[in-house]
């Protein structure tokens, strides 16, 4: 009995779970200061503009959709924020607004994908290629400035050793997990994913409920911008480029799944983890870094592919 | 006498091209379980969602406690306590049972959080007064068999205080011990005074639970009659409207050599267990079953859809396995699929593409393909089996049922195969197209092809084989020749439904 | 006789509308831009979308199974990158070029494979991911150019009085046409696409099929990239990355169905000549570059809706 309910619970921990421990007892072998506290904070600070963004994706995915304007929508909330205060607007007012600004983006998004009835990965590519265009024709493709304090206070005000942003972090995690599963918002999110009709014949509309949802995800990319912009204290119109697909991978890998409705946000903390303890081991053990795109993009690929044949096993 | 709750009157519904219903009524009483029965297409489902308020009829009126309603969806129907359990789930896979059952009337708290602990307290006395307090209302329904689904279901059907329970169907996807638990429920819901609509075409179930009986054929109610007071012969009489043997036309022909014989057949899914069965040139087989025996899947492994856990295949006494449909193929084998929408036509596609779909590469061995020669084939069969289109170059999703299944059968007839499959391949097509595929059928076992038939309709199962299986729960239970005693649909019937072969059963 | 049915075909279907498009568009452009109209200036059209028609017809047979490649730009990158590194180091011409569209065939056949285990577009999302970071190590964080003469002279030269861009383009076009329009194959193509499930009991060998189109997609991608970096008479890693949207794009407006069955190769060839004059009208107008991103993808989504709206009426107008 003892033995069958601890098979039972290792049955339930995703395969991201194992993937994180191997990831990180190969990258301690190859570098002794690897298992340190400064360096798991150093992992926690850098995933943490992509945590963010990936709970947000999180929700996409749950209704079977993807966003992939997500990255393009952190790129320009930077560049918005800095090009409003060039112009004399209080940064924190900026940030309000551009937040708004990609809650509105998503709007958009839903709509097209609800009305239109159309594949959501095409129609927030071509949404993610205008928001990008219009991110370069705000900066003429290099980056812009606007030096103020608040992005220190952001980074590198600490609360029990842990910065600012990744207790912004965790408050998105926890908006966005109560939204799941205590709200009737959130049982629509799982209801999109699952069982549109169901919905339907309970008087919930399907079409509000994606532009909502996809609207969600804008602003969650929104505060994914604000923290991006405090870290690199400028506005760079290509700084999130693909972190869309990492995103998605993050998701994927955190066991939300793509064609059910089926999932949650907790396992995408593990996907993003992973995505980023690979990335901080590179730089640790010290790979090249024309070298780590490709290891990276490889790395990443195998995971979701190794992770999707494991689920097809089990399913069988 | 129980008071009438709902009364239909003079309901006729129009669909593009056709009378779905015609001048029907109908009525419920507190307390009855009202059978809704006919073949497919009948109307059956058209009425119940008239009630449902899911249809508006054209003409008629439907009057719920002696008022007259019209209801504009469901939801105003709902509120008069009139719910549907239906056949296909409208259940939320990855959310709990307690949050299915109040989908969008959910409790909060103060905060404007969902209460789960309120919900699932509610769901529970829900489930225990359902006597299903086995099932966990905190896990996700995605987690529960089919039947647990289905009491789901019927939980959420009672959450809103019904007078007039609709069930479409419930028993479609169920076992038979399933079956029996649901009918237990059902004789509760009937005794707390709640009118039951049972729409169905399963004849063994209905002395079990049913009070009256309407039968409608053609969209037209043929009568009303109580439970004890008819037959089944005069049953199916009622739902065919015409004599049996007309139907049907078999012409005797030699059965020669076995085709294709099958040795202890198992898939890994455990739908088909040791499955044995022969047929030969010249022979149709049919088998019978209910929904879930087995039958499909059968067919699915014989034409290699599904992978074969063990047993044998002989094709002409020669041992060979049908990994994949090109393998079946070549092997001579043809299956008309269960599902011609999804399984059998690309219905965006031209008639002429869909009736060369298979025969492509036999036809064209040279790669390169010649519309005009396509044309030509597609002409050839359109003249051969009366297919109803102006052009051979119109998409099949413009085609009326009948019609769809004929290119279906065309694709098929063009490739020629020796061993054909036919899985319920008069399934929702109307009477004239179904006696010309049966027509067919005989003609094509007349000119040498083994054919297996497999069918939910006895009537026709029993019209058109020479031998016929009968399957139950994964298994072949008996093996009746045209022309014993037993081959006659109250015998099939009982045995499909018990799964025993012994004649004791059988006169119950 | 031939040219009257010809004309019916191609009025009955999507094709129609982009034509249609075609011609309203040039005419737009001839108005509102006077050096639009020079014989120089269309020479050049058509050599620029010379390279966008090799890409966006290999896509086309991808989308027409329903499937999506997003790694043609990344594709066309590496094997560009790594044919010129060839060169460099001494490798004879046709063999780089050769090993280049080897190359390009086994990516489509990575992608085919990983398209059966994940929706494809997530998997050539991730594949476009990696070539990309493989172009970055071929090419070790530089650029290379001068490249041998014989070699640019594709990208560059004419035969007679056309250039050689134009000529392969066309040779690509019609190849694929009588592929998907004219075989067995193409058919089988238009079945998986239009209804998997009915193919798969139609006895079409699924996989083969999927994987075949996505090689066909990647090697017309290798050769696009190959062109291109002959064009340039240089590499660069990221040389491909602004091709992978325009050749959605270009299949896309071409009035190929992003759920399959439904489309074809002269949609594509109208669809990437939409879109070149759009840039080009875009450059002769002085708008910035960073502005095509914008045209293209508000392009994408209208032309996705506009498909979507006309089958629903089509349905609705059936019943």
């Amino acid at each position: 009995m003892q033995k069958n309910s601890f098979k039972q619970t290792m049955k339930r921990v995703p395969p991201v779970a194992y993937m994180l421990v191997i990831i990180i007892v190969i990258f301690s072998f190859m570098d002794s200061h690897y298992l340190s506290f400064s360096n798991f904070r150093n992992v926690l600070i850098q995933s943490t503009p992509l945590m963010i963004l990936a709970f947000g994706q999180t929700c996409i995915v749950l209704t079977q959709g993807t966003d992939l304007s997500l990255g393009a929508q952190v790129s320009f909330v930077t560049v918005f924020i800095v090009f409003l205060a060039q112009r004399g607007i209080i940064l924190e007012a900026a940030m309000l607004i551009a937040v708004c600004c990609t809650m509105l983006i998503g709007a958009v998004n839903g709509l097209i994908v609800a009305k239109g009835n159309i594949p959501p990965f095409i129609a927030t590519y071509g949404m993610q290629n205008i928001v990008n265009s219009i991110s370069l024709l705000l900066t003429a493709g290099s980056s812009v400035y606007f030096s103020s304090f608040t992005y220190r206070i952001v980074t590198e005000t600490t609360i029990l050793f842990i910065p600012l942003m990744v207790w912004v972090a965790v408050a998105v995690f926890v908006i966005v997990w109560v939204v799941l599963r205590k709200t009737k918002f959130g049982t629509n999110i799982y209801g999109l994913g699952g069982n549109r009709e169901a919905l339907a014949l309970a008087g919930i509309s399907p079409v509000k409920c994606l532009i909502k949802t996809y609207a969600f995800a804008g602003m969650i990319a929104g505060i994914a911008g604000i923290i991006t912009l405090c870290r690199v204290e400028s506005g760079q119109p290509i700084v999130a480029n693909g972190w869309e697909f990492q995103a998605v991978a993050a998701t994927l890998l955190g066991g939300t799944s793509l064609r059910e409705g089926k999932g949650g946000v907790t396992g995408t903390i593990f996907g993003v983890l992973l995505i980023q303890i690979i990335k901080n081991g590179l730089n640790v053990v010290g790979v090249q870094s024309i070298y780590q795109n490709a290891i990276i993009g490889s790395i990443v690929l195998a995971a979701i592919i190794i992770d999707a044949v494991v689920r097809i096993r089990a399913k069988e | 006498m129980a008071e009438t709750i709902l009364k239909a009157r003079h309901i006729t519904k129009l669909f593009p091209g056709m009378k779905a219903l015609d001048d029907v009524d109908f009525d419920l009483q507190e307390g009855e379980v009202h059978i809704l029965v006919g073949e497919n297409g009948a109307g059956k489902s058209t009425l119940a969602k008239v009630i449902l308020g899911a249809y508006k009829a054209e003409e008629g009126e439907v009057t719920f406690d002696n008022e007259v309603v019209k209801f504009n969806g469901t939801k105003e129907a709902l509120a008069k306590g009139i719910v549907a359990v239906y056949q296909e789930f409208t259940l939320v896979p990855h959310i709990s049972v307690a949050q299915n059952i109040f989908l969008n009337r959910e409790y909060r708290t103060k905060l404007g959080l969902i209460d789960h602990k309120r919900m699932e307290r509610e769901a529970q006395r829900l489930m225990e007064s359902l006597n299903c307090e086995y099932i966990d209302v905190k896990s996700h329904v995605k987690t529960l068999s089919v039947a647990e689904q289905q009491m789901v279901e019927i939980a959420k059907a009672l959450s809103f205080k019904p007078r007039v329970m609709v069930f479409d169907e419930p028993t479609a996807t169920l076992s038979e011990r399933e079956v029996d638990s649901l009918f237990a429920q059902i004789h509760r819901l009937k005794k707390e005074g709640i009118g039951i609509v049972y729409v169905s075409h399963r004849m063994q179930e209905f002395p079990l639970i049913g009070d009256r009986i309407t039968i409608l054929r053609d969209g037209v109610k043929i009568k009303t009659v109580d439970i004890d007071a008819c037959s089944n012969e005069e049953l199916v009489n009622m739902m065919v409207g015409r004599d049996v043997s007309q139907v049907y036309v078999r012409t005797q022909n030699e059965h020669t050599g076995t085709a294709l014989r099958t040795q202890n057949l198992c898939d890994y899914k455990g739908k088909v267990k040791n499955v044995s069965i022969s047929v030969r040139r010249g022979e149709i087989v049919g088998i019978a079953g209910l929904v879930g025996a087995g039958r499909t899947e059968t067919a699915e492994l014989l034409y290699g859809i599904e992978p074969v856990k063990s047993g044998d295949v002989f094709i002409n006494e020669k041992n060979v396995l049908p990994k994949c449909p090109q393998n079946a193929v070549k092997l001579g084998i043809g299956l008309v699929s269960e599902d011609r929408k999804l399984q059998g036509l690309a219905l965006d596609e031209s008639i002429a593409l869909n009736t060369v779909a298979v025969s492509l590469k036999k036809v064209f061995p040279n790669f390169f393909i010649s519309n005009k020669k396509i044309n030509e084939i597609a002409l050839d069969y359109k003249k051969r089996l009366r297919i109803a289109t102006t052009s051979v170059n119109k998409a099949c999703k413009y085609l009326s049922g009948g019609n769809q299944q004929k290119v279906v059968l065309a694709k098929w007839l063009s490739f020629n195969p020796d061993i054909l499959i036919f899985d319920e391949p008069t399934r929702g097509i109307d009477v004239a197209a179904k006696m010309e595929i049966y027509g067919l059928m005989d003609r094509l076992a007349s000119e040498g092809k083994a054919i297996i038939m497999i069918s939910s309709e006895l009537p026709e199962v029993i019209g058109m084989s020479d031998r016929i299986y009968i399957m139950h729960e994964g298994e072949i239970v008996d093996e009746i020749r045209r022309g014993s005693e037993e081959f006659n649909s109250e015998s099939i019937g009982a045995r499909m439904m018990l799964g025993t072969g012994g004649t004791e059963d059988a006169e119950k | 006789m031939k040219a009257k049915r010809l004309f019916g075909e191609i009025k009955s279907s999507k094709v129609f509308y982009s034509l249609v498009g075609l011609i309203v568009l040039i005419i737009i452009s001839a108005v509102i831009a006077p050096n639009f109209r020079t014989v120089d200036n269309l020479i050049t059209i058509f050599r620029q979308a010379s390279i966008l028609l090799v890409l966006s017809a290999g896509l086309t047979a991808v989308l027409l199974t329903g499937g999506m490649d997003l790694s043609v730009g990344a594709t066309a990158g590496f094997v560009g990158c790594i044919c010129a590194r060839m060169m460099k180091e001494g490798v004879p011409i046709l063999a780089a070029f050769a090993i280049g569209i080897l190359i390009g065939m086994i990516v489509g056949i990575v992608n085919g494979f990983l398209a059966g285990i994940l929706p494809s577009f997530i998997a050539t999302y991730g594949t476009n991911w990696v070539l990309g970071g493989l172009a970055i190590i071929v090419m070790q964080g530089a650029v290379i150019y001068d490249l041998p003469k014989n070699f640019t002279q594709i990208g560059v030269g004419h035969t007679g009085p056309v250039s050689n861009l134009i000529i392969i383009a066309v040779i690509v076009v019609v190849v694929i046409y009588i592929l998907l329009q004219r075989t067995t194959y193409g058919r089988q193509v238009y079945a998986y696409g239009s209804n998997p499930v009915a193919a798969k009991y139609s006895a079409v060998p699924m996989k083969r099929i999927m994987v075949s189109s996505f090689m066909m997609c990647s090697m017309c991608a290798g050769l696009a990239g190959m062109l291109i970096t002959a064009r340039l008479n240089a590499a660069d890693a990221a040389m491909g990355d602004s091709y992978g949207l325009q050749t959605v794009a270009a299949v896309v407006i071409g009035g190929t169905s992003m759920l399959g069955g439904e489309g074809g190769v002269v949609g594509t060839v109208i669809g990437s000549l939409i879109l070149t004059i759009i840039v080009n009208v875009m450059n002769l107008k002085g708008i910035s570059s960073f502005a095509q991103g914008m045209v293209v993808g508000i392009v994408i989504i209208a032309m996705v809706l506009f498909d979507t709206y006309t089958k629903r009426k089509q349905e609705r107008s059936a019943v």
